[in-house]
């Protein structure tokens, strides 16, 4: 499979290609996968960040049909991906305690015996501070870890993070907002931040910050 | 100063980059893919996956190997014709195989439970589509049943812990609790048709955990707080209306499951709770782990926490006082990270262990059988509990239940998405198990068809069995292909699927 990560047309345009030369999302591959695996590596448990991301771009490459060719760049399209797909793996995986406590506890003892990404972040970030985090990111609620990791990690804008999530700007914007509250909370992190008041700042109906 | 933000963006940024040997795996998934397109199959619609492509393959491989005529015929028909998934339900009969002769057991779809969620158009009918997730299922009866899980009402709201019933036997469910405080629950115990507990924890508010209970068959519920902190599992089995034993799985600040040595006894419907000591060391497995019953005793299955590798060994204790106090078990080693336990009675129970296969995916690594109340164990190899029979195919069973001392469904599902490339994707596959000599030997029960071709049993999770001849099981219908449609909102609905009225078994002499 030739042409991995050399061409220079956008990823619209490859993506359009790749319908009649299928090898051609090669390239949406080799130009974003490193990426996604980094977002999935701090949003689940290691074992399952490789058939994650291999789904993510299985996934991608059968619905490919149905991108939309006006967003050159096709980041948001793929994390809203990878995003459906660990809610699903997630459903499937989660819904019984026993699998709960065995998520725990594997990552816990990848955590304390393996090479995981962690540690090695944890030369650069304080390990104290990488546990901290995976706490305070446990216990927020999915809607609001979704986005702020998006924004934080990738660095997708409100728009590209209303695309992969299929969520309007404005409903970005709040949920950004009470999830940092809800996450500087969860860390301890004194300060207010009257200036993140959302544009759109009335409530979500409905929404309940535990 | 540092805000949150700025923690995140260091967190998230100093994730390690990938070696190129990270992504080979997941290069090697999207080559097959592009090959396989350009090899001329069609990709991209919900449609049946042909049989003849590599799931009939996969399945039929590994049987090649046995070398056995009766058993590849057993194992053609126990599991090639659940396993295909889109097939009809047959009502089938096997083959005489030399086995003790039995008759398949015929599952039914019983009904839906639905709760007001989405709706879906699939093959010119439209479903209810629940997204209720249902994390445990009992029936006090054959025709009172509760459903314990989370209620997704869309796609991007938050889940939330609801509680149904039903009072026609799966037929048809209504909402009967359904917690707007974020509670979830993880369990539910009915000592009566009219009375059941659940407990409920609201994770990460300091809230201390409650249980719920209901007098009236659902129609009401009150609560009373429950010893423990908000980020345990409460295990909890009542044998009767004011006694109850629960025991807390505590998730801990660093995420790493423990038991907190202790359990808590109430014989006056959780006014009041006595404290006693459990083990050390010993982690109950889930919420049916626990299961107590008049007279006092108590079973507990679960692991040993100690030793340096994921998969420890299987442990089980015991209680003769209501949980007032806890003896270990004398167990064969088997290697466990979760087990999957049901008692018929007070002394007899069979116990499904898992241990991990790769990936954090499962299979069954022994069967763990008592006949004298937990107090010894014996084990069995619990081969016949992968039903591809390959060691490379994953099964995580989710539930099982015992009608009679040798008669038990397990139920889980079936990893087929791990084909490293070999195979075609195919979305996961609900499986039931049987067994009718006590967990010494299990095949697979044929699924009823879905109710359109593009669906299919993506899981069997919570199992109950009401009498003998009457087993319940909450099933997930999903699209057929389901991985194909990640990028789109994935449909999912709970199911009831009933062998109520199918039982219809000859018992051998030399079974049971």
């Amino acid at each position: 499979m030739d042409g991995w990560g050399s061409d220079a047309c956008s990823d619209a345009v490859c993506i359009s290609e790749s319908l009649t030369e299928p090898q051609r999302f090669a390239v949406i591959f080799e130009r974003h996968a490193e990426a996604i695996h980094r977002f999935l590596t701090r949003r689940v448990e290691a074992p399952a960040v490789d058939d994650i991301l291999s789904e993510t771009f299985v996934v991608a490459f059968r619905t490919r049909s149905g991108y939309d060719t006006a967003h050159p760049d096709a980041r948001p399209w793929l994390f809203g991906i990878a995003v459906n797909v660990v809610r699903h793996h997630r459903r499937s995986e989660g819904r019984r305690l026993v699998m709960v406590g065995r998520v725990e506890r594997d990552a816990a003892l990848v955590h304390a015996e393996g090479p995981s990404a962690d540690e090695v972040a944890s030369d650069v970030v304080g390990a104290d501070e990488v546990g901290q985090m995976m706490m305070a990111l446990s216990r927020l609620d999915d809607r609001y870890r979704d986005v702020l990791m998006l924004f934080a990690g990738p660095g997708l804008s409100y728009e590209e993070i209303s695309r992969a999530l299929q969520i309007p700007v404005g409903t970005v914007r709040s949920r950004l907002w009470r999830g940092r509250a809800r996450l500087r909370e969860l860390l301890g992190v004194p300060g207010q931040y009257p200036d993140d008041a959302p544009v759109e700042g009335r409530p979500i109906e409905g929404e309940h910050i535990p | 100063m540092t805000d949150e933000l700025d923690l995140l963006d260091r967190y998230m940024d100093s994730a390690a980059r990938p070696a190129r040997a990270d992504l080979e795996t997941a290069r090697r998934r999207l080559d097959s893919e592009i090959d396989r397109e350009i090899g001329g199959q069609s990709t991209g619609s919900v449609t049946p996956m042909p049989e003849s492509q590599g799931r009939r393959s996969a399945l039929t491989r590994p049987l090649v190997a046995l070398g056995s005529v009766a058993a590849v015929v057993l194992l053609a028909t126990a599991v090639l014709v659940p396993l295909a998934g889109y097939r009809p339900p047959t009502g089938h009969r096997p083959a005489a195989t030399g086995r003790p002769v039995e008759v398949s057991r015929t599952w039914t779809l019983a009904g839906y439970i639905s709760l007001p969620g989405w709706q879906i158009t699939e093959g010119g009918r439209s479903l209810s589509t629940s997204q209720q997730f249902t994390t445990e299922f009992t029936c006090p009866s054959v025709t009172t049943c509760y459903s314990a899980g989370t209620n997704i009402p869309s796609t991007h709201e938050n889940s939330q812990g609801a509680i149904t019933v039903s009072h026609d036997g799966g037929a048809t469910w209504r909402q009967s609790l359904s917690s707007r405080s974020g509670t979830y629950f993880f369990s539910i115990t009915c000592p009566t048709p009219s009375t059941c507990m659940a407990p409920g924890v609201i994770p990460g508010t300091r809230t201390p955990p409650a249980m719920y209970t209901t007098t009236d068959g659902g129609d009401s519920w009150t609560s009373l707080p429950l010893p423990g902190v908000d980020e345990a599992f409460i295990l909890l089995s009542c044998p009767a209306t004011s006694t109850c034993v629960a025991m807390e799985l505590d998730m801990g600040q660093d995420g790493r499951a423990r038991n907190k040595g202790v359990s808590y006894v109430t014989s006056d419907g959780g006014h009041h709770w006595t404290a006693s000591a459990v083990p050390r060391g010993f982690v109950p497995s889930g919420s049916s782990s626990l299961q107590c019953f008049p007279g006092g005793r108590c079973i507990a299955a679960g692991t040993e926490t100690a030793g340096p590798a994921i998969d420890t060994p299987a442990a089980m204790i015991y209680s003769t006082d209501d949980g007032a106090s806890w003896t270990t078990g004398s167990v064969p080693t088997v290697p466990a990270i979760a087990s999957m336990m049901s008692c018929v009675d007070a002394d007899h129970c069979v116990s499904i262990e898992q241990k991990d296969l790769r990936n954090g995916q499962m299979t069954a690594s022994g069967v763990l059988v008592t006949d004298d109340g937990g107090r010894t164990w014996k084990a069995y190899g619990g081969h016949d509990l992968d039903p591809v029979n390959d060691r490379k195919t994953a099964l995580n069973f989710g539930s099982i239940s015992c009608s009679t001392a040798s008669d038990c469904f397990a139920t889980g599902l079936l990893y087929e998405s791990l084909c490293q490339g070999s195979c075609p994707y195919v979305a996961n596959q609900g499986v039931i198990m049987g067994t009718v000599d006590g967990g010494r030997t299990w095949r697979a029960d044929p699924l009823p068809a879905p109710p359109s071709p593009t669906l299919q049993y993506v899981s069997v999770f919570p199992m109950t069995c009401v009498t003998e001849t009457d087993c319940l099981a909450v099933a997930t219908l999903g699209l057929s292909q389901s991985g194909s449609n990640g990028g789109l909102p994935p449909v999912e609905q709970d199911v009831v699927l009933t062998n109520s009225g199918a039982s219809v078994r000859t018992r051998s002499s030399t079974t049971g």
